[in-house]
């Protein structure tokens, strides 16, 4: 088993495989060797973690994700779209937008590339066939060109 | 890839979550951090998302949309070469030239892909009108320009634009994929020697054996009014990898070329599956000069497509028994093979697991001899 502790200070006592999901705790635990210390998650808090590990233990007996991408763009965009979340993962990444943004935060700073990846390809779902518009209004986003780029971007658009 | 949703997966989820609640230590949360947006992920992350975006199979994805959003938005959609690696476009032919704006898109597209391979997609609408190709042209030129990372090609244009496809100035060529389709007549395949890509789709386009490195296909599929017979050898010849292969249509002219060299015997040693068109213009027998040349060893599953013409099944038999291969599968499409043929066809091959026959011209070929022997378990 292994200690975790968030930044709020809950302390986390987890199996070892479903920790290790992250390839910053298991950094860890290979520099501190076999010891009882715990491990301070200092950029998540104990909300987040519940969310992170709850997914780490649905997915702890996943194969590894398929590293043969290489930089190539077929093969990426074949391991993008072979990467499908279950019905499980959708129903996991039902949350509000805030903590959506905190997994993918919190996935990112532990390093798990499965979570980030489901997270991420969540966020690329609320924006899909949406309008420019539509997207700055999801995200609260504020349109800071100025009057000559909006015309260019929007001849690019007309033209494309 | 995620497990199925089983209860006991899910059942696992919940007994841990409990075994979590029992051992963590809660505490009361401190001041509540702020709400994270879509502006605190870093650009890495934004990224991630963008390419999850732009490879959405349910919508249409619009990576100029993504750039309209905001300067941030644009700046790291712009930065992210592999959103850029696949391209589009469609025009109908001389009546819609592409504009400067479209030039410049397409090109600085590409130059937003970096070195990534590219998977190129072209179609242009509409007939052969000389001379009104200037910008379509121009197009091709910029495709040329990127053809080193050229990964997968996919045109569709007329006969006249194919012939500026491709440059000798590729020296890395990465190419995978290729197929070239020529509207309104007949085009040339342009010399790509410098290519080796593994799957080729070649249709309504004259080539050479010469003109393209075939040592790498795998998987080839060419469609022409006429293919002789000395350049189908020629192919298996100078393609030694192939694993599936569909020619359509081998005929022979009488006056063809004569030369003993051109129909030396080809033994192929991976060809699977061989599905090939006898040209019922040129026939004039381009079956026995073709099924009596090739051993195929490997050979699985093999198709024939007589164009209503009579395929000769002795020059069949020929070649299934100096190909000494374990097929399976025999499919035998408006060759018109009579009855007694088809028996001794099939007794040459014992190893045959499904046989199609169509007759598209039932009375060239008594098949009652066939169908006899067949339901006495005579074959």
């Amino acid at each position: 088993m292994v200690i975790l502790i968030t930044s709020d200070n809950v302390k986390y006592v987890v199996e070892k495989d479903v920790a290790e999901l992250s390839v910053l705790v298991k950094n860890m635990l290979e520099d501190i060797g076999p010891s009882d210390e715990p491990i301070p998650l200092h950029n998540v808090t104990s909300t987040v973690f519940n969310k992170v590990l709850e997914y780490c233990i649905y997915h702890r007996n996943d194969p590894p994700p398929s590293d043969d991408d290489e930089g190539c763009a077929s093969p990426l965009h074949k391991y993008l779209a072979s990467h499908i979340c279950s019905e499980w993962d959708q129903r996991f990444f039902d949350v509000d937008q805030a903590l959506l943004f905190d997994i993918i935060l919190a996935a990112n700073y532990l390093d798990i590339k499965t979570l980030l990846d489901d997270a991420c390809k969540a966020v690329a779902h609320l924006i899909q066939g949406k309008s420019t518009e539509e997207i700055r209004g999801i995200f609260n986003i504020v349109n800071d060109f100025t009057p000559e780029e909006e015309a260019r971007v929007k001849k690019e658009n007309v033209s494309s | 890839m995620s497990p199925p949703d089983s209860p006991s997966a899910q059942q696992e989820v919940d007994r841990l979550a409990l075994s979590l609640e029992a051992t963590s230590l809660l505490k009361q949360p401190g001041s509540s951090p702020p709400e994270q947006t879509f502006d605190d992920l870093p650009d890495d992350v934004a990224s991630i998302i963008f390419q999850f975006h732009s490879i959405d199979l349910a919508g249409k994805p619009r990576l100029l949309n993504l750039g309209a959003v905001c300067r941030r938005w644009r700046d790291i959609t712009w930065a992210t070469p592999s959103l850029w690696t696949s391209l589009n476009a469609s025009f109908w032919g001389y009546k819609e030239q592409p504009s400067d704006i479209q030039l410049e898109l397409i090109r600085a597209w590409l130059n937003r892909s970096g070195n990534l391979p590219l998977s190129i997609s072209l179609t242009v609408y509409g007939g052969n009108k000389e001379g009104v190709f200037g910008r379509l042209r121009e197009m091709v030129e910029i495709l040329n320009y990127h053809c080193d990372h050229w990964y997968s090609l996919d045109l569709d244009v007329p006969s006249d634009l194919i012939t500026y496809v491709g440059t000798s100035k590729c020296t890395l060529s990465k190419l995978n994929e290729l197929s070239l389709k020529s509207e309104g007549g007949v085009g040339r395949l342009p010399i790509m020697s410098q290519f080796s890509p593994c799957v080729v789709k070649i249709e309504s386009v004259q080539w050479r054996v010469q003109d393209l490195d075939w040592t790498r296909v795998t998987n080839l599929v060419i469609k022409l009014g006429f293919i002789a017979v000395h350049q189908a050898l020629g192919i298996l010849r100078a393609a030694p990898s192939l694993l599936n292969c569909s020619l359509a249509s081998i005929g022979h002219h009488e006056d063809g070329v004569s030369s003993a060299e051109a129909y030396r015997h080809v033994t192929h040693p991976t060809l699977r599956a061989l599905a090939v068109n006898i040209s019922g213009r040129y026939s004039y027998q381009a079956d026995q000069l073709f099924f009596t040349n090739i051993s195929l060893p490997a050979l699985e599953k093999f198709s024939v497509f007589g164009s209503g013409d009579k395929i000769d099944a002795g020059s069949l038999v020929i070649f299934l028994r100096q190909s000494a291969c374990q097929l399976k599968s025999l499919s035998l499409d408006g060759s018109d093979i009579p009855g007694t043929g088809l028996i001794q066809l099939v007794r040459t091959v014992p190893s045959l697991e499904a046989l199609y026959i169509t007759s598209h011209y039932p009375e060239y070929g008594n098949l009652d001899h066939f169908y006899y022997a067949f339901s006495q378990h005579l074959l």
